[in-house]
């Protein structure tokens, strides 16, 4: 138990994720065969004792809600606080788009924020990041430092990472930089901020009466104008904030690496995800399958090679699968041919279906297609 | 909190013919075909008949089996009127406690919980059978037939008869000679070892059989024979479909290697789904150079080796150049490089060294059978486990 309480947002749907972010968020994207990326905040959030978490969601929200339901298997099924679904109450906002930036989605949250949470500190964090973070040594960190605001940020390139910090003399970011395109300078941000409560209060207050909208531009970078001491907490594991579709077809197949993968799937900061009732997965008598991960509940007849399959697909016999990730439940015909090819939930190929994308641009069969 | 059907699970038996597999657990809580443990099995079909309020009375070795069962959520059981509920023997005011004595003893022990519930019908179930059954439709014929007692019935064959309890029928239909493990069987209908009772009747025998001193307090013993002997309205209820005891090694072999077989049970019918819990862990990973055919294989599993035709629980290991055939590999096991694995059940945790050889393939020979290594066993570098050996404690010396 700690005075910590967390936010996930978990609003995003990045017009470059397309069809696999047709339907849902960033946040409820499938991934490693068995997970969405959520899971890794709020698996976080558990082992790091935080009992308290709001998700803030606006639209697009319905696998999010099926998948988190009460919280019960992150721990956060409590009489006492747990998950908090944050989604828009529909009064005077209902018109407007998407959330422009942080900010827009904290301020929906604001009698949230400003009346229901109890704790001192509040955990800020982005449920499109897939990484396993320490956060109870984040936490301490905090605790410990002195700084106004903690951030977590890494070494090296972090894909979907829009702003870095430039650390000082004394180990606190001297600079803030945003960059559109690409890499730049400094240490990538995870966009995990921990601060006090009323500082960031202060810091929605100050938003609203400027009518600004955005987390980074906005209100971090005026408070840092303000003197506010932001301290950096490195985090040296995989990371990743999913925003595009070949930036999730990438993270899916980074985790046939076996490094990458263990540096997801900690021991001690087991990732936990919504059960599922499958049966064990069956290798037919013809099946060959190399360098994959497979989830339970599937039939595998076929030929599969670098792939990721998730629970309860189907792989006829006869057909060759390279460098895909197949999500749940579907069913790919005998002989098919499949090269770079996500498939999304539920759907059916047909036998002898040849497909093929490439490594920088995936081929996305929607969820549900019959082809 | 009236109740119209209340399941109560036999979950206490050691299961002293799977020796080493048992010993530090009890039968119910052993890992099933990859995903399961064997109390998935009634659990599940409770749930999927709508049964809502399980007693599991536990004694042997009860420690995993409590905890993997916990509330019951894994299977719905935890609802806010009924429950799964552990029921081990117990001690009341002024008594020493005891043990108990036998399969109805444990019923009898517990006549306070069922009454908690005051059923108009008691479901009697084990926790050794792999099988999928209705037991609303059971109950239904129970009520049609206005019975004291239904038994479900299998059809075996007269080889096979005299291992279990045998029921002959009269012209009614209704049960009129119930035998335990006859030399010479007179009929091919074998008890399953699940009963419904009218509770009002079985509480009544039960008190009267716990003062009998020459009774041992067991159902196909005592309770069945002396409420036929009194006339008492007893049906059986006709099952079809798979239906396996597991009860012994070879059995228990058998039925996992069924799980490969398209033929034997349907797990993945939607409407009748077998729950487990699951362990929370990472799919599967098949290396570059694994060879993986005809087999079931579970999350957290790593295969860098050959498997064949072999069922593997969560997080089992097969390292590089390790080969595993025909063989049932549970939670945690590792096969380290070169070693071989053929016809064995491993138990959970155990490590089989490099270069280790474990059991064989049939030779034909009368000695020849199915190897087995207890749990958090340690085979050592280069030792060789011959067939139908029983390893209990991690072997010191080559063998």
């Amino acid at each position: 138990m700690n005075n910590v309480h967390g936010i996930v947002y978990a609003y995003h749907s990045f017009p470059e994720l397309k069809t696999v972010g047709a339907h849902r968020t960033g946040a409820a994207l499938p991934f490693c065969g068995r997970y969405r990326l959520i899971d890794f905040a709020l698996s976080g959030m558990m082992h790091a004792g935080v009992r308290n978490v709001g998700v803030i969601m606006q639209r697009g929200y319905l696998s999010l809600i099926e998948h988190l339901a009460g919280g019960r298997c992150w721990n956060l099924e409590r009489h006492t606080g747990g998950l908090h679904l944050l989604a828009p109450f529909g009064l005077s906002d209902a018109s407007k788009g998407v959330y422009e930036g942080g900010i827009e989605a904290l301020g929906a949250a604001w009698s949230y924020l400003n009346d229901d949470i109890r704790e001192e500190y509040v955990l800020l964090m982005r449920g499109d990041l897939c990484a396993n973070i320490d956060m109870r040594a984040l936490i301490d960190a905090h605790l410990q430092n002195g700084a106004d605001i903690t951030a977590v940020c890494a070494r090296t390139d972090v894909p979907g990472s829009r702003h870095s910090f430039v650390p000082g003399p004394d180990g606190t970011a001297s600079e803030m930089l945003s960059w559109q395109n690409g890499s730049g300078a400094g240490h990538p941000s995870l966009e995990i901020y921990v601060l006090r409560r009323a500082l960031l209060m202060d810091m929605l207050q100050w938003s609203r009466e400027h009518n600004r909208l955005h987390f980074h531009q906005d209100a971090l970078n005026h408070a840092m104008e303000q003197g506010c001491r932001v301290a950096l907490f490195e985090h040296s594991g995989y990371a990743m904030l999913v925003t595009s579709e070949t930036d999730y077809f990438h993270a899916n197949l980074d985790m046939l690496d076996s490094a990458k993968r263990r540096s997801l799937f900690v021991p001690e900061r087991r990732v936990l995800t919504r059960a599922r009732s499958d049966v064990a997965t069956y290798y037919g008598d013809h099946s060959c399958v190399k360098n994959s991960l497979v989830a339970d509940g599937c039939r595998i007849e076929g030929k599969v090679e670098n792939c990721v399959i998730f629970r309860g697909v189907t792989i006829g016999a006869g057909a060759e699968l390279r460098n895909c990730v197949i999500l749940n439940d579907s069913v790919i015909g005998a002989n098919a041919r499949l090269r770079c090819v996500i498939s999304d939930k539920n759907v059916m190929m047909s036998p002898y279906m040849e497909l093929s994308g490439s490594e920088r641009l995936p081929l996305v069969i929607p969820k549900g297609s019959r082809i | 909190m009236k109740k119209e059907c209340v399941a109560m699970l036999l979950a206490g038996g050691q299961g002293s013919r799977l020796y080493a597999l048992t010993r530090d657990m009890a039968k119910p809580g052993m890992p099933f075909g990859g995903k399961y443990r064997i109390v998935d099995f009634p659990l599940s079909n409770c749930a999927n008949s709508g049964i809502d309020t399980v007693g599991v009375l536990t004694q042997y070795k009860p420690l995993q089996l409590n905890s993997y069962i916990g509330s019951g959520a894994a299977w719905d059981l935890d609802s806010i009127d009924g429950g799964t509920f552990i029921l081990p023997p117990y001690q009341s005011a002024g008594e020493s406690g005891q043990w108990f004595k036998g399969t109805a003893d444990a019923i009898y022990q517990n006549i306070g919980f069922l009454d908690l519930y005051d059923p108009e019908y008691v479901l009697i179930l084990s926790g050794d059978h792999i099988y999928k059954m209705d037991y609303s439709d059971m109950l239904a014929v129970h009520q049609r037939n206005e019975a004291d007692c239904t038994i479900a019935v299998i059809q075996v064959s007269m080889e096979e008869a005299s291992r279990f309890g045998i029921m002959t029928l009269d012209e009614t239909g209704r049960i009129c000679r119930f035998t335990e493990k006859p030399k010479k069987p007179d009929s091919d209908l074998a008890s399953m070892g699940i009963y419904i009772f009218s509770w009002k009747k079985l509480r009544a025998y039960l008190v009267a059989d716990a003062a009998d001193p020459e009774s041992d307090n067991d159902f196909g013993k005592n309770i069945i024979p002396k409420m036929l002997g009194a006339g008492e309205r007893m049906f059986p209820y006709f099952f079809q479909g798979y239906w396996r005891d597991v009860g012994t090694i070879d059995s228990f072999w058998d039925a996992n290697m069924d799980m490969l077989a398209s033929d034997s049970i349907d797990l993945y019918d939607p409407s009748w789904p077998i729950r487990s819990s699951s362990p929370k862990t990472v799919p599967q990973f098949i290396g570059s150079d694994a060879a993986v055919s005809h087999s079931v294989i579970t999350e957290g599993c790593e295969i860098y080796g050959k498997v064949e035709s072999s069922v593997l629980s969560s997080s089992v290991i097969v390292e590089p150049g390790a080969e595993v055939e025909y063989s049932i590999l549970m939670p945690g096991a590792r096969v380290c490089s070169g070693a071989k694995v053929s016809y064995a059940i491993i138990g959970e945790n155990t490590v089989i060294g490099r270069g280790a050889t474990v059991g064989g393939a049939p030779d034909g020979s009368e000695s020849w059978g199915v190897t087995t290594c207890g749990p958090d066993i340690r085979v050592g570098e280069g030792m060789s486990i011959p067939a139908h050996a029983m390893v209990y404690d991690s072997p010191e010396v080559e063998m």
